[in-house]
């Protein structure tokens, strides 16, 4: 299985390169993130589950952009191993698979949230509202990222 | 759509992964061609021919339904 996200654009090593260099960057600040939360929620938790949850997902974001950090530099250093990674990450047939797999998990996850917001509302109505806006807000990111992709096409 | 690339790979004596490299996909989006399951892409089709050294439409066969 390749990445959610395809690099779809990269036709060459040297620009896989800069796409993995960006991801650094990103991968880092989101270490960065990760670290600081855990940080503060070990710090400034009101309670031992409040504090376990935060710290145990900066945590968790954190020890994962390391690990894509380094496997990401590993790539940079060599040339064989680039080529078979962006192969896998800008190959055209991947990139519909992952395009369908999302709007498939999206579908899925569309569902769920609207069953749980059912099943929620009956017991907890603040649980219920959150996961309605969840829906809510992707119908409005969809929205807008149709308005802008179709202007570009 | 029908295609070819199987009959000009073996014609050809190039095997899938050559291919593959060649136009920069995985040997396993020319399995899936050959096998008919995905249709490639313009710009993939049109490396392909480019790769033969033949037209498009000398290996990618359209048919009504396709049209």
């Amino acid at each position: 299985m390749t990445g959610m996200f395809c690099a779809a654009n990269a036709t060459s090593n040297e620009e896989y390169k800069s796409i993995l260099k960006k991801r650094i960057v990103i991968y880092a600040v989101l270490a960065i993130i990760g670290a600081a939360t855990a940080v503060i929620a070990l710090m400034f938790g009101k309670d031992d589950y409040t504090s376990g949850f935060f710290s145990g997902g900066g945590t968790g974001i954190c020890i994962a952009s390391v690990i894509f950090i380094v496997r990401s530099v590993l790539l940079l250093k060599n040339e064989a191993k680039l080529k078979t990674d962006r192969l896998k990450n800008c190959d055209e047939r991947n990139c519909a698979i992952s395009f369908k797999a999302s709007r498939a998990a999206a579908l899925g996850i569309f569902i769920a949230i609207y069953c749980a917001a059912f099943v929620f509302a009956a017991y907890n109505s603040l649980v219920a509202t959150v996961l309605i806006c969840v829906i809510v807000a992707y119908v409005l990111l969809y929205a807008i990222f149709w308005r802008i992709y179709s202007s570009k096409m | 759509m029908n295609n070819r690339i199987q009959q000009l790979r073996k014609e050809n004596k190039v095997t899938q992964n050559e291919l593959a490299d060649a136009v920069d996909v995985t040997r396993q989006t020319i399995i899936s061609l050959e096998n008919g399951r995905y249709n490639a892409s313009l710009l993939l089709a049109h490396k392909i021919a480019e790769y033969f050294g033949l037209k498009i439409e000398d290996i990618f066969i359209f048919e009504e339904n396709d049209l």
